[in-house]
């Protein structure tokens, strides 16, 4: 079957399922070996890399494991790794019909499973530089039963997988097309409607993607790996470069060590270069991640593509868009960035720590775009939200709280018998300025808590100096908490805890009626509405 | 249980016309809880008694202030014993049409609802000290969540099963006409005009039911008072 032939079973068949699909059990192209190796590769490698630092060194300080036993040994695993993918490909077979797809799969044991379409709740296309050449993507469906990726086709022919793609679409557009003069199945009516509905949302440009890697917290993250063996590598460096500065003539009248302010100079210059760095590199990360990134409506849900090495396409059913997170990181704040993350039902807190969730994600939001965004997100079209504020009662509570935490600690330091009592005033003072600090996080952060009701949609906001904003529908939550400590009992307080499938969000410290009248209401929106959890 | 009979407004929501969670009347543990947990106490702690008493004949401890190593253990099972107690008088329970409620906690007091819609599914369980008391829990379980979303203890073994039982038939009945979730709430209306005598039937039942011998439950003062 060559390739036109399949194209015109694509676009003309009335049920429009490739016809190479129909027919029973069918495996991968021979070319997805290669993809499977690579990214069989990639994962041994991934998985192990700290295995291969520790192994590293020991072969490093043996004199016995020389060159050729490294090469041996990385020849059999590249050989058996090949092997592997052989195998896997032999015995990964797929079948789909108009309502369902079967996949079986797995080396010593064969699983079967059975995904019916309609409760595919998400595809993604996915397509990593190496699979371009080869006319592949990678296929991926999500179920809300499961946490983490269901089904992975791992590489399937590109117009195959675009043609599952609109053909889950299509399933799931069906019972809502009833009303609609759509409902026909005449294939190009529905496709052009399909293409007519589709509405470009949002698109990044470079610029801001940037931007959001500058703001985005992976920064930090990146600061860990990397300030942990540099501290060591920066402090012989500092020293060597004292010794160095101190041999030349110009510095040898002023001894540097007994000036701490142009050490502390130095370092303070050293760590703003290699923050510096990191941003760029952060912000180049991020232009290469989400390289293009266009976000389109569609009648049932959204798209996403974006990609520069690794070209994506993930779709997400509306319904099944249950809340949506608006960041805005510190620094986010300062150059009027956000990045808004959809949750879905299903995936849960815990496949999100194991970095397996598929975020709905939308890079480098502008400050005037992001309210707008929200909106089409969530289908909403609100009004201003009128912030309300918690009790400033939990303000002082907190502030008590720490300054006598932290009161303490600096008057137990100072009964510590020793020698030099004159240090310990300086911990103690530390402390204390410490404490400002945090009186001063504490009021920001009491600030900046709120909530506001527009109709059916809840927001939530908290923050620092950045803020975190959640949108949802009050009929997405699952379960819904009122709790109150003594203090908060005796002044008629309540901390509200609503449960979304993705995670708890709470409102801590508004007034009793606020609470219950909030879990009232969420009560009914669930209650009274069709849309179950799943 | 009044407030089960007024069915949700329908058109305009006014906030503060919902049926209110906290004005539902909790019902208390089952009778036997008290002495179950007294039970569960002492099998837990007689082994730290018994150590403590054979303790003082060991040749290097001196064997004269017996008292010294009891005591505490005793007092510590005591004030367990008393906040258990407290604790199981604190608790209640509710059915409504539309959700469960679970009041909990002696000094940091929470009120749970778990709607019967976003219920997965219900189970019940006991334990052989448990059984001995006719008592069982109920947990229910929503989706995505990975432990029980909402634990009742204590519970008779009886009310226990009639409650799985209704759960169960009212999640069969919503996946029966929620099916598809793009539909209209038009099969939400059917649902409930067509379970809702039969529910509220079940509701009379079980409060004929409760027998007088319930767990003594305090009038909490701290509980979710009215709203004004």
């Amino acid at each position: 079957m060559n390739q036109t032939a399949r194209h015109n079973v694509v676009t003309d068949s009335a049920e429009s399922i490739p016809e190479n699909l129909q027919h029973g059990w069918q495996h991968l192209p021979v070319a997805a070996i290669v993809t499977l190796y690579i990214s069989g590769l990639q994962k041994f490698v991934r998985e192990n890399l700290f295995l291969f630092f520790g192994a590293g060194t020991g072969f490093a300080l043996s004199d016995w494991f020389g060159l050729r036993e490294l090469l041996l040994v990385g020849g059999f695993l590249l050989l058996g790794g090949l092997l592997i993918a052989m195998i896997y490909h032999r015995r990964f077979q797929y079948q789909v019909d108009e309502q369902h797809i079967r996949v079986r799969s797995g080396f010593f044991e064969q699983k079967e499973l059975k995904v019916p379409f309609e409760r595919v709740q998400t595809t993604g296309m996915s397509q990593p530089i190496y699979m371009k050449p080869l006319g592949l993507t990678r296929f991926t469906l999500q179920t809300p039963g499961a946490s983490i990726t269901e089904v992975a086709l791992p590489g399937m022919p590109s117009h195959e997988a675009e043609a599952l793609r609109d053909q889950i679409a299509r399933i799931h557009n069906r019972p809502g097309q009833g009303a609609d003069a759509n409902s026909r199945p005449d294939q190009a009516e529905n496709d052009s409607a399909a293409v007519e509905s589709t509405r470009q949302l949002y698109s990044a440009s470079n610029w801001n993607l940037f931007l959001y890697g500058l703001t985005s917290n992976q920064i930090w993250l990146m600061l860990g790996f990397v300030i942990g063996p540099a501290v060591g590598y920066l402090n012989d460096f500092i020293e060597d470069y004292f010794e160095w500065m101190q041999g030349l003539a110009l510095f040898q009248a002023l001894s540097l060590y007994d000036s701490p302010f142009i050490i502390l100079l130095v370092v303070l210059t050293l760590i703003g270069i290699v923050l510096a760095v990191l941003m760029v590199l952060s912000g180049v990360l991020a232009i290469v991640r989400y390289s293009g990134y266009q976000l389109a409506s569609q009648h049932d849900g959204f798209r996403s593509r974006y990609g520069f090495f690794d070209q994506r396409e993930n779709t997400l059913k509306r319904t099944k868009l249950h809340s949506v997170q608006l960041v805005q990181t510190a620094f986010g704040r300062l150059l009027e960035q956000w990045h808004i993350i959809g949750h879905q039902t299903g995936v849960s807190e815990l496949a999100s720590l194991a970095g397996k969730s598929q975020k709905f994600m939308i890079p480098g939001v502008r400050n005037d775009q992001v309210d707008q965004l929200a909106r089409d997100l969530d289908n909403h079209c609100g009004t201003e939200p009128d912030w309300q504020v918690i009790d400033p009662l939990l303000q002082r509570v907190l502030s008590v709280r720490w300054s006598l935490l932290i009161s303490g600690v600096a008057l137990l330091i100072q009964w510590i018998p020793t020698d030099h009592s004159q240090r310990l005033d300086v911990i103690s003072l530390v402390l204390l300025g410490l404490n400002l600090a945090v009186l001063w996080m504490i009021n920001l952060r009491c600030k900046r808590w709120g909530f506001a009701l527009m109709g059916d949609v809840l927001m939530i906001r908290s923050g620092m100096i950045g803020q975190t904003i959640m949108r949802f529908r009050l009929q997405s939550c699952q379960q819904v908490r009122v709790a109150q400590s003594p203090l908060q009992r005796k002044r008629s307080i309540a901390t509200l805890h609503l449960r979304l499938p993705h995670g708890e969000v709470s409102i801590p410290w508004i007034r009793l009626n606020q609470a219950s009248g909030l879990a009232n209401l969420g009560l009914y929106h669930v209650e009274n509405s069709a849309l179950h959890a799943l | 249980m009044n407030e089960l009979d007024s069915d949700f407004y329908n058109e305009v929501i006014d906030v503060d016309g919902l049926p209110d969670y906290s004005e539902a009347e909790l019902q208390p543990l089952a009778g036997t809880f008290g002495r179950y947990i007294l039970i569960t106490q002492a099998v837990y702690w007689l082994p730290f008694i018994l150590g403590a008493l054979v303790a003082s004949w060991l040749p290097f401890i001196s064997s004269s202030h017996d008292y010294l190593l009891v005591a505490p253990i005793i007092i510590l099972a005591l004030l367990i014993y008393l906040y258990r107690l407290a604790d199981a008088r604190h608790r209640g329970w509710a059915l409504r049409e539309h959700d469960l409620i679970a009041r909990s906690g002696v000094w940091w007091r929470s009120v749970t609802t778990l709607p019967v819609a976003r219920i997965q599914h219900v189970e019940t369980s006991s334990g052989p000290i448990e059984r001995m008391h006719r008592l069982a829990r109920l947990s229910c379980y929503t989706a995505g969540g990975m432990t029980a979303d909402l634990v009742v203890i204590g519970l008779n073994a009886d009310t226990a099963d009639q409650l799985r039982e209704h759960l169960l038939e009212q999640i069969r009945q919503r996946d029966a006409y929620g099916r598809d979730e793009d539909a209209l709430p038009i099969s939400e209306q059917a649902l409930e005009e067509e379970t809702e005598s039969e529910s509220l039937d079940f509701l009379n039942q079980l409060e004929d039911q409760q027998d007088e011998s319930n767990f003594k439950q305090d009038e909490p003062d701290g509980a979710p008072q009215r709203r004004d």
